[in-house]
C-alpha cells in the first residue's frame, strides 16, 4: 500500500473525529458558554415568593406561592439533570393565609424540607412540611405558636435527611429563637434556644453531616440592664436542648450577620464581618471541640462594606464566599475561600471585579451599607458560587448572573462564567449546585418589573 | 314706596351689606352727602333713623348696580359679602366632653350651627358618637350613631345656619369572620389565625333636625367590596344648608348633594382617571359652591404616579367636568382647594424626592369659567414646606391664602395678584400642626399648635399684617378640628393626649347673628 493510501483512513478518522466533537461542542449548550436555554417552571399562577435548592444529581426543586382570588398555595415542582419541570404540585392547597417567609433545603439524595408561614391581619404561625427523596411532601405542620408580625427561619438538613427549622419570632429585640426537628418520626415540638440581641435576620443554621447542628447569630451577655452584644454559637444536644458554646467574638458597630457551616469532623466554622474605625474585617473561626481556634482575617473592606456571607461544608473543611464594596458604590469585589480539616486557610480568591451603576441615584446622602450582589454558595465536593452582577438601575434593576467553580485538582477557582443570556429584569439568583455530571443554577424573575407575576428558572452546564 | 319697603324689609336677614363704593356712588347719583357708612353699621341702621334715605340707596342700588348685584342684594346666593360675624377669639377654658370607656379612633369633627349649637363626633371602639353643647355652655352625654354591631370608622360633621347638623360616617355594612386553629407536633394549641371576608363597606348618613330629633341612618354610597374604597369620605355643610358629601370608589370620585330641606339627590359621577382614585379632598364656602381635589394613582413599581384632579360645584349648575391640574408626580400629593362665592379656586399640592431642590408646594389657580393655570412652586423648597398638607382660603374678593408645613408658613396672593410670603405673628414654642378656616366675616382664621410650650393660638389673618388679635390656649394637639359659626361662635376640638377623652374649646359670640358653619 502507497503511503497516500495509508494516510486515508487516518484522514478520515480525524474527519469523524473532528465532527463528532463539533456536533458535541453544539450540544453542549444554547446559552453562554455552555449553559442550556433557561427553562421555566410550568406554572402560571406565580406569585409572591419563590425558592430553590438542588440537590446532589443536579435535580431542582422549586416552591413558590400561589395566588387564585382570594386563596393562597404553596406549589413544588422538580427538575433532574437534563430532564423538563414535573407539573407542579400543591404543598398546600388553596386555602385562605398569606403564604409568605418561604425556605428550603434539598440535601445530596433529595430529601427537601421546606419552612413557611400563613399570615393574617399582623399575625403568622410557622409550618414546615418535608418530602423524602422521589417522595410526595407532607402535609404542612405547625411548628410555632402563632405570633405578632412574622417568622425569619432557616432550614438545614444532615446526611440522613433530618431536617432542624430554626426561627425568630417577630422582630425587635430580644426576639425569642427557636428551632424544630423532623426525623423518621415526624415533626418536633419547637425548643428555645436563646434571645437575639439586635434586630436580626434569620438565624444562621448549619447540620453536619454525622447531625450535629450549631446556630449562630447576635446575642446578648451580661446582666439585665448592662447587656453587649456578642456573636454566640449554640449547639442542639442530643436530647434536644440547646447549649451556648463560649462566644466566638464580641460584635462592634453593626457588623455583619454570621454564617456557619459544620465540616466532615462535626466542627462548626462561623465567619463573620466586624467594622473597625476604618474599615471592616470578614473574621472566620473554626471550633475545636474545646475552644475556638485564633481568628483568621480573610478579608478586609471599607466599613459596612460586606454584604452577602455563605459558608458550606466542602471537603474535609468548608468553603465560603462573600461579597464586598471595592470601591464604594460603584465597584464590587466577589471572594472565596478554603479551610482544609483543622481550619486553616490558603487566603480568599477574587472570582469577579465589577463595576455597577451607582446605586445612590443621586441622592444627596445615604448612609454606608453592603453591596446589592447576592452570593450563593453549594460545596460537598463540588464548591460552585453564583452570584449577581448589577447591570442597570433603569427603568427597573437589570443584572446578570455569574458563576465560578472549584477546580478542585488545579486547586483554582474557574474564571468567572455567564449564566444568563442577556440582563435579566427583575430577577435574581436562587440557587446553584455541581456535581460530576453539570452544574445547574435556577433563578427567579418579575415578569412585570414594576410588579405581578414570577416565574422561575433552570440552567444546567452539563460536563462533557 | 312702603310696599317696596317691606319687601326689601322682609328680605333683609339675606341682605348683604353694599360695597362702600358702591354705596358712595349711588349717594352720589341721590345727590346725597356724606361719607359712606361702613356696611356693618349701614345694616344696623338699614331701619332706625333715616330710613327712608336709607331706603333710597338700596332701591338705587338695585337700579344702577346691575341685575347680579341687585340678585345678591336680595337673594342672598351667591354672594361676595360675608353673611355672619367675624370668629370669636374669647375662649373658655376646654372643656372635657362625656366620658370615654374605650380608645378614641382617629380625630374628633366639630361643628357650629347658626345658634351657636357645637355638635363634636368622633369614632370609639367602631362607633360613631355625638354630643351636644347648649347654649348654656353643657354637654350631653355622648349619643352613639352607629350600628353597634358593625364597625364604622372616619366621622365628619357639619352644621348649617338653621341648626341642621349632619354627620356622616363610613360603615363595614357585611363580613364573615373566619378562624382557624392550629396544633404544634405534639397537639398542644398553637393559637389562632383569624380574618374578615367577604366584608363590604359604605358612607352612611344622619341628620338631626332644629329641634334635635336625629333621622335614621341613610345609605349614601353604594357598597364597595374593597377596603381601599370610600375612606375618609368628604362633607361639607354651606351655611344655607347645602349639604355635599363625596367618596372615592375605584377610579372614580363620586359625590351627592342635598339642598336645604330637600331629599339627597342622586349620587353623580365627579370624575375619574386612570388607576385608583385617592385621598379626595372637599371644601365648600357659605353660598353651597364646592371644591373637590384628589388624585389619580396609576401604574406599579417605578412606573406608579399620582395625576391630581380637581372638580368645583355651582348649586345652581351642578358639578363641572373634573380637570386635571398640574403634571403627574410621582410621590402622593396631598392636595388642598378652596373656592370662594364666584367660582375662583386655588388647587396646592406638594412634590417631593430625596434632593431638597424636588421638595417644593405647587399651585394652580382656576378661574370663574373653569380654566385652570399650569403649576407653579411657590415658598422655594425644603422638607420643612411640604411637611403637611397645605390649607386654603379663597376670599370672596379673589385673594387666597395657603398655609403649610410643619410650622406654618403663610402665603398669600392678592386678588390678580402673584403669590408672596405673609408674615405670621411668632409664637412661642415648636410649631406642629395647623388648621385654617374662614368665618362667616370672611377673614381666614388660623389655629396654630406649638410645643414647648404646649399651646393652641388662635388668630384672625388680616391683610398685610400679622393678626393683632389672638387667642391662646393650653394643650394642644397633632389634629385639631376647627368650627366657625356665621353667629361668631367658635369652637376647637382635639382627642387628649390620653386618646380617651375629647377636649373642646368655645369662643361665645361677642354679636348676635344668623348663619352657620362647619
Amino acid at each position: 500500500m502507497s503511503r497516500r493510501k495509508a494516510l486515508i483512513p487516518v484522514a478520515a478518522a480525524v474527519l469523524v473525529i473532528a465532527s463528532v466533537l463539533g456536533v458535541l461542542a453544539v450540544r453542549g449548550g444554547d446559552g453562554p458558554r455552555g449553559w442550556s436555554a433557561p427553562e421555566a417552571v410550568a406554572g402560571n399562577q406565580l406569585t409572591g415568593e419563590a425558592v430553590s435548592a438542588i440537590a446532589g444529581d443536579g435535580t431542582a426543586v422549586a416552591v413558590w406561592t400561589e395566588r387564585v382570588k382570594d386563596q393562597w398555595a404553596l406549589m413544588g415542582s422538580d427538575r433532574p439533570l437534563g430532564g423538563d419541570w414535573s407539573a407542579p404540585t400543591p404543598i398546600v392547597g388553596p386555602q385562605h393565609w398569606r403564604v409568605t417567609g418561604l425556605v428550603i433545603a434539598v440535601d445530596e439524595r433529595g430529601d427537601a424540607a421546606v419552612s413557611f408561614a400563613y399570615w393574617g391581619r399582623g399575625h403568622a404561625v410557622l409550618l414546615g412540611s418535608y418530602r423524602a427523596a422521589r417522595g410526595r411532601w407532607e402535609a404542612a405542620q405547625a411548628l410555632a405558636p402563632t405570633t405578632s408580625g412574622f417568622f425569619q427561619p432557616s432550614v438545614a438538613l444532615d446526611a440522613k435527611g433530618n431536617a432542624t427549622v430554626a426561627w425568630v419570632a417577630g422582630f425587635g429585640m430580644g426576639a425569642p429563637i427557636f428551632a424544630s426537628g423532623h426525623s423518621a418520626a415526624g415533626w418536633s415540638d419547637p425548643v428555645f434556644v436563646t434571645r437575639s440581641s439586635s434586630f436580626a435576620a434569620a438565624p444562621a443554621l448549619s447540620v453536619g453531616e454525622n447531625g450535629r447542628t450549631f446556630v449562630a447569630m447576635p446575642a446578648a451577655s451580661g446582666a439585665p440592664g448592662r447587656t453587649h452584644p456578642r456573636l454566640a454559637v449554640f449547639e442542639r444536644g442530643a436530647a434536644g436542648a440547646w447549649s451556648r458554646l463560649p462566644d466566638p467574638a464580641a460584635i462592634t458597630d453593626g457588623g455583619l450577620g454570621p454564617a456557619i457551616a459544620v465540616d466532615s469532623s462535626g466542627m462548626p466554622t462561623v465567619a463573620w464581618a466586624q467594622n473597625e474605625s476604618r474599615g471592616s474585617s470578614l473574621m472566620m473561626r473554626r471550633w475545636t471541640g474545646v475552644n475556638w481556634g485564633p481568628p483568621t482575617v480573610l478579608d478586609r473592606g471599607p466599613r459596612a462594606g460586606f454584604g452577602s456571607l455563605e459558608a458550606r461544608a466542602s471537603g474535609a473543611g468548608v468553603v465560603l464566599a462573600w461579597a464586598r464594596w471595592q470601591t464604594r458604590w460603584t465597584r464590587v469585589s466577589v471572594r472565596a475561600a478554603l479551610t482544609d480539616g483543622s481550619g486553616a486557610t490558603g487566603g480568599s480568591h477574587a472570582l469577579d471585579s465589577f463595576t455597577i451603576p451607582d446605586i445612590r441615584g443621586g441622592a444627596t446622602h445615604t448612609s454606608p451599607g453592603p453591596s446589592p450582589t447576592r452570593v450563593l454558595l453549594a460545596g460537598s465536593g463540588h464548591p460552585i458560587v453564583l452570584w449577581d452582577r448589577l447591570v442597570t438601575r433603569t427603568p427597573t434593576f437589570a443584572g446578570e448572573l455569574f458563576s465560578s467553580a472549584l477546580d478542585a485538582p488545579a486547586n483554582r477557582w474557574e474564571p468567572a462564567s455567564r449564566i444568563t443570556p442577556g440582563p435579566l429584569e427583575g430577577g435574581w439568583p436562587l440557587a446553584i449546585q455541581a456535581g460530576g455530571r453539570g452544574k445547574v443554577a435556577t433563578w427567579a424573575r418579575l415578569m412585570n418589573p414594576n410588579g405581578g407575576p414570577i416565574e422561575v428558572y433552570a440552567s444546567e452546564r452539563r460536563s462533557p | 314706596m312702603r310696599e317696596l319697603e317691606d319687601r326689601i324689609r322682609r328680605v333683609r336677614p339675606q341682605w348683604p351689606a353694599p360695597g362702600s363704593e358702591a354705596e358712595a356712588k349711588a349717594r352720589a347719583a341721590l345727590g346725597l352727602s356724606g361719607a359712606p357708612s361702613p356696611a356693618r353699621r349701614w345694616l344696623a341702621r338699614s331701619t332706625h333713623g333715616r330710613r327712608g334715605t336709607r331706603l333710597l340707596v338700596a332701591v338705587a342700588l338695585l337700579v344702577t348696580a346691575g341685575a347680579a348685584v341687585a340678585a345678591s342684594l336680595i337673594s342672598g346666593r351667591g354672594s361676595s359679602s360675608p353673611v355672619g360675624e367675624p370668629a370669636s377669639l374669647a375662649f373658655a377654658s376646654p372643656q372635657t366632653v362625656g366620658p370615654s370607656p374605650g380608645q378614641i379612633d382617629g380625630p374628633v369633627r366639630v361643628a357650629v350651627d347658626g345658634r351657636g349649637i357645637v355638635t363634636a363626633v368622633w369614632a370609639r371602639g367602631g362607633r360613631i358618637v355625638a354630643s351636644t353643647r347648649a347654649s348654656d355652655g353643657t354637654w350631653s352625654a355622648p349619643l352613639r350613631l352607629s350600628d353597634p354591631a358593625v364597625r364604622s370608622t372616619y366621622p365628619r360633621v357639619g352644621s348649617d345656619r338653621h341648626g341642621v347638623t349632619t354627620v356622616i360616617w363610613r360603615e363595614a355594612t357585611a363580613g364573615r369572620r373566619v378562624v382557624e386553629s392550629f396544633r404544634l407536633p405534639s397537639g398542644a394549641p398553637a393559637g389562632q389565625l383569624f380574618d374578615v371576608v367577604g366584608r363590604r363597606w359604605a358612607v352612611i348618613s344622619r341628620t338631626r333636625s332644629a329641634d334635635g330629633t336625629w333621622s335614621a341612618p341613610e345609605r349614601l354610597s353604594p357598597e364597595s367590596t374593597s377596603v381601599r374604597d370610600l375612606e375618609e369620605p368628604g362633607l361639607a355643610v354651606a351655611s344655607d344648608g347645602g349639604v355635599v358629601v363625596s367618596w372615592d370608589l375605584g377610579d372614580a370620585i363620586w359625590a351627592r348633594t342635598r339642598a336645604s330641606g330637600r331629599a339627597w339627590a342622586k349620587p353623580v359621577l365627579v370624575g375619574s382617571g386612570g388607576g385608583e382614585a385617592v385621598d379626595p379632598q372637599l371644601s365648600i364656602v357659605p353660598s353651597g359652591r364646592a371644591a373637590l381635589i384628589w388624585s389619580n394613582r396609576d401604574g406599579v413599581g417605578n412606573a406608579r404616579r399620582y395625576q391630581v384632579m380637581v372638580a368645583t360645584l355651582d348649586p345652581a349648575r351642578g358639578w363641572r367636568s373634573a380637570v386635571k391640574v398640574g403634571r403627574p408626580g410621582i410621590n402622593p400629593p396631598y392636595p388642598a382647594a378652596g373656592i370662594n362665592d364666584t367660582g375662583e379656586a386655588v388647587a396646592a399640592w406638594r412634590t417631593y424626592g430625596e434632593a431638597t431642590a424636588q421638595q417644593r408646594l405647587l399651585a394652580a389657580t382656576g378661574d370663574a369659567a373653569g380654566h385652570w393655570s399650569d403649576q407653579i412652586s411657590i415658598g422655594g423648597s425644603g422638607s420643612s414646606l411640604i411637611a403637611t398638607r397645605p390649607l386654603i382660603v379663597v376670599r370672596p374678593d379673589g385673594a387666597a391664602f395657603i398655609v403649610t408645613g410643619s410650622e406654618a408658613r403663610a402665603f398669600r396672593r392678592p386678588a390678580g395678584g402673584e403669590w408672596g410670603p405673609l408674615a405670621l405673628a411668632p409664637v412661642s414654642g415648636r410649631g406642629f400642626a395647623a388648621v385654617l378656616g374662614v368665618d362667616a366675616a370672611g377673614v381666614p382664621v388660623l389655629v396654630r399648635g406649638t410645643t414647648s410650650p404646649n399651646t393652641t393660638v388662635v388668630e384672625r389673618l388680616m391683610d398685610r399684617r400679622p393678626a393683632s388679635k389672638r387667642a391662646v390656649l393650653r394643650g394642644v394637639a397633632a389634629e385639631p378640628s376647627l368650627a366657625l359659626g356665621a353667629d361668631g361662635t367658635s369652637a376647637i376640638a382635639w382627642v387628649g393626649s390620653d386618646s380617651r377623652t375629647v377636649r373642646v374649646a368655645v369662643a361665645g359670640p361677642t354679636s348676635t347673628s344668623d348663619g352657620g358653619g362647619g
